[in-house]
């Protein structure tokens, strides 16, 4: 039987390696807490601006592009291939119309590549004011932490027959809070390195993580629950950790599958939802890892009033190291 | 126990049948009086809905331009920077300095107080200089009849347009959500100089090549033509075609179809009162004069009952002109039969009201057997044609139709082989027990689609994101319960009873893990709701689905398909249920459970 609860002092450190770094990335200007873009590199969606999305008849080269936004007074214009054909151009926010009677700037944008660079297939576009960026930010933000509190209190309720119910409602938070942190954290330094931008499939993302990590967390926490009542004799370390193990095929699985629809969605889904495929997957692994490396440890590190104790790095805990082996035979 | 089983069964059938004919039908006819014919139909696979993301269209999101304009003038010359700075002391919301020349400027921000304002002019007066012009104006919040009317013009503007289905809401206290599909091509106005007819010009199109087109007629010689969106060679290849398949052409303009119905619906309402003068007893053929008499000459107008009859009337309330106006009209006219003072908004008629007696003070009371409703409609009607709220564009998404519907392609392809893959990796796993997951998962997925469209919900992207996360929950149900089936067996059980005990042993923690999601679903719609873009709204609408379809699929189909298999007898041999077998702990304890099973 393998022993996973008496180790837990280097998950949390493991965690705390992840967290660390998402956290000074999330702070560090440019961005900071204070604007709530956290160091992420926002799209339109969170500044405001505009985004045309412009497909050509044939294979169009960048530098042309640039060059011909800047006649047209765009030198802040971000071009970027998508394809050979498709580019996205980013801009601030395009006027409505440039003076009495004319029309507005993003028609003479596209009647100008259209003339000057090639002939377009299709084109999106999208425009956001400041007003509405600020406000998604803050909302989804709101929205979360709402939901937090909710879920709290829902498992303190669910989980009222075992002992000290409200401290799996905090577990499963503080696993929330973990997952969500690291997969901004993550975000934040692709953003710093790669260009990596988030808009509001990242929203979608992030709430699919929160939903995620939650459930993964109570399906283990269940398991808890009930060799807790069932065998209130038990040590709660040990009980732990072998909820862990009878839940690990299923939690494996269950990765598992999450992981094929993901792949299919890779392979063959569109440009627009390789972000948040990207977000989810993050999200998958870490919300796994954390049901079972941190709500759980968490569990035992307050049942056994250790949190003073916890960097005592790997250091076999009595009781559980001597006994290592057992196995609790249901009925 | 048995007997039970087979009416659950009947009952999964059902439900499947309803899901399948409604996934199958655009309407539902009973043909029973009472009870109206339900049209459920989009123009999506299996006849959903489905948004502007994934078929191409405008979504605008306009906001009631609420707020405080400073323009002042000041006696010294002075610097942008020096007053931005100044201003930014003051914790004023946030604003923009606007500047013509180094002594006049101007501040746009939100609604003020008149204390910050004073603020503001003592501060510049202290620290600049002194004032000598010194202008504000304030938009306040609009009210609910004003935002009313809003929609109401912005709805009038929209048909005109003649867009399948756009769709008007209005999002918190003042903002306006438009969504017309089907803008993201172009359109052509065409005028040949000899007539034509609609059908040669559809019958031209489609042998040149054309699809998606539709031809609207405006005059017997001049035509709005919708296609894709063409780009400059394809304008002249349309040029081309029209000029030596129809006849020579006067105009042809080509305009992106979103700027043109943005452009409609940034006009203004126009209300205007004619004099008619009637041509026969009924009324039925009139003339109509021009009085100079419009919306702009309208202080006011409310419904409210009249103190004589207690009948619903509208009052109006012209202004110092209107008023002048409206007396010479009713002394000239009142009292004579053949006339009437007919009210148009955008050219479309309103009412036409007989004038009873001489009004001089522009004060009048319409009457004419309204309801509350009535009255209070036709009040809006004619309030938003004397002011409608100033709006301003916040938000703006055009999807290119062809780029809507590549990545409906692509979703749709990815879900199927995303399920696929699911299904062979269950199966595989589970045997026996991942065919009736794939059962349950098929059942639960045709399920939820015939919700959506029963609803009626619109698909967005959003929305195919929280049905995704629920696939996933809805598996990880099935895993639970196998999971546990497999330990009971190990222990000894009969599979028969494994089943049973596997299940109920599963259920808390679906329970609990998808009442936790459905709570988080209902958090995040009402924070939706007070939010302007659907993003929210639309992905846990469709987790919110997905949750209570997946508990459904869980406690019903999976358990009574999994007591089925028990009975017909596919359940003896364990192999069937997991690739490694089962370790039976000892044939002797095997007969001991079995009988205890039976």
């Amino acid at each position: 039987m393998i022993n996973i609860v008496s180790k837990r002092g280097w998950y949390f450190l493991f965690s705390a390696l992840l967290i660390i770094p998402a956290l000074i990335s999330l702070i560090l200007p440019p961005g900071g807490w204070s604007t709530l873009e956290s160091g992420l590199k926002p799209g339109i969606d969170f500044t405001s601006g505009s985004v045309m999305d412009i497909t050509f008849t044939k294979p169009v080269n960048q530098p042309a592009i640039q060059s011909r936004m800047e006649a047209l007074g765009h030198p802040e214009a971000l071009i970027q291939s998508t394809s050979p054909k498709s580019v996205l151009i980013r801009t601030k926010q395009l006027a409505e119309s440039t003076g009495a009677g004319s029309r507005p700037e993003r028609q003479l944008i596209q009647a100008d590549l259209d003339d000057h660079i090639a002939p377009i297939e299709s084109a999106s576009f999208d425009s956001i004011s400041p007003i509405i960026a600020r406000e998604t930010v803050r909302n989804t933000f709101l929205a979360l932490m709402v939901a937090s509190v909710f879920i709290l209190f829902f498992i303190w309720y669910a989980f009222r027959r075992a002992p000290k119910a409200y401290r799996y409602g905090i577990s499963a938070i503080i696993a929330l809070a973990h997952d969500t942190l690291i997969v901004l954290g993550v975000f934040s330094i692709l953003g710093r390195f790669f260009s990596i931008e988030v808009n509001t499939t990242f929203i979608i993302g992030i709430l699919t993580v929160a939903g995620y990590s939650v459930n993964d967390t109570i399906v283990v926490f269940d398991r808890i629950r009930e060799n807790v009542i069932r065998h209130p004799d038990q040590a709660f370390d040990r009980l732990v950790n072998t909820s862990i193990l009878e839940t690990l095929g299923r939690s494996l699985n269950t990765s598992f599958t999450t992981f094929l629809v993901l792949l299919a969605m890779l392979l063959i889904g569109g440009p627009s939802i390789r972000g948040l495929l990207l977000v989810v997957a993050i999200g998958v692994i870490v919300g796994t890892y954390s049901s079972i490396f941190v709500a759980s440890q968490f569990l035992v590190i307050w049942d056994r009033g250790e949190f003073g104790k916890v960097f005592r790095l790997g250091r076999k805990t009595s009781a559980t190291a001597a006994t290592g082996l057992f196995r609790i035979i249901p009925r | 126990m048995r007997g039970r089983s087979f009416r659950i069964s009947l009952f999964i059938i059902i439900i499947l049948a309803i899901s399948i004919s409604s996934l199958g039908f655009t309407y539902i006819d009973l043909k029973i009086p009472g009870i109206p014919r339900l049209e459920r139909g989009g123009n999506g696979p299996l006849g959903l809905k489905l948004g502007l993301d994934l078929r191409g269209g405008t979504h605008l999101v306009y906001q009631a331009d609420t707020g405080t304009s400073i323009s002042f003038t000041l006696a010294e010359e002075s610097s942008p920077h020096d007053i931005e700075e100044l201003l930014a002391e003051l914790d004023l919301p946030p604003f923009e300095l606007l500047s013509n020349s180094p002594i006049q400027y101007g501040i746009e921000t939100s609604l003020l107080e008149s204390e910050t304002t004073l603020l503001i002019e003592e501060t510049l007066q202290d620290k600049i200089s002194p004032i000598n012009l010194w202008e504000v104006s304030e938009t306040p919040q609009p009210t609910a009849d004003q935002m009313e009317g809003v929609l109401d013009i912005i709805n009038r503007r929209i048909n005109l347009y003649g867009t399948e289905e756009p769709i008007i809401q209005r999002f918190g206290e003042d903002r306006v959500v438009v969504q017309i599909p089907g803008t993201g091509g172009s359109i052509s106005n065409v005028e040949f100089s000899e007539s034509t007819s609609s059908a040669d010009l559809e019958d031209l199109l489609s042998r040149r090549g054309f699809k998606d087109y539709s031809v609207n007629s405006i005059s017997n010689r001049s035509y709005r033509i919708k296609t894709k969106s063409l780009n400059k060679d394809e304008q002249t290849d349309l040029e081309e075609i029209l000029s030596t398949g129809i006849g020579a052409i006067n105009s042809l303009e080509i305009i992106g179809g979103s700027e043109e119905a943005k452009s409609l619906i940034g006009e203004t309402a126009q209300l205007e009162f004619k004099e008619r003068t009637c041509t026969d007893s009924t009324c039925q053929t009139f003339t109509d004069a021009d009085l100079g008499l419009t919306g702009d000459n309208l202080d006011n107008a409310f419904p409210s009952t009249s103190p004589n009859t207690g009948e619903w009337t509208i009052n109006i309330q012209f202004d110092g002109r209107g008023s002048d106006t409206f007396s010479d009209l009713t002394q000239r006219i009142a009292g004579d039969a053949t006339k009437r003072i007919a009210i148009f908004l955008d050219n479309e008629e309103l009412l036409a009201p007989v004038a009873r007696a001489w009004i001089p003070d522009g004060r009048s009371e319409i009457t004419g057997n309204f309801t509350r409703e009535e009255s209070r409609k036709l009040s809006i009607q004619l309030e938003s044609g004397r002011l409608p709220v100033p709006l301003q564009l916040i938000q703006e998404s055009d999807v290119d139709a062809l780029l809507g519907s590549q990545s409906l392609k692509a979703s749709l392809l990815a879900g199927l082989l995303g399920m696929s893959l699911v299904i062979i990796f269950i199966i595989c796993y589970y045997r026996m027990a991942g065919i009736v997951a794939a059962l349950a998962l098929i059942f639960y997925s045709l399920l939820v689609l015939a919700i959506f469209k029963l609803i009626p919900l619109t698909l967005t992207l959003p929305h195919i994101g929280g049905f995704i996360l629920s696939i996933g929950l809805a598996v990880d149900a099935n895993i639970l319960i196998f999971e546990r089936m497999k330990e009971e067996i190990r222990i000894g059980r009969t599979l028969a009873s494994s089943m049973e005990v596997g299940f109920s042993r599963a259920w808390p923690a679906i329970r609990d893990g998808n009442l936790s999601t459905l709570i988080t679903c209902g958090v995040l719609l009402w924070f939706g709701n007070r939010l302007g873009g659907g993003l929210i709204n639309g992905f846990s609408l469709s987790l919110l689905v997905g949750v209570l379809a997946s508990m459904f699929t869980a406690v019903i189909v999976s358990r009574n398909l999994l007591q089925l298999l028990a009975w017909v007898g596919l359940s003896r041999n364990a192999g069937f249920f997991s690739p490694e077998g089962f370790k039976r702990p000892d044939p002797a304890q095997d007969i001991i459970h079995t009988a205890r099973g039976r």
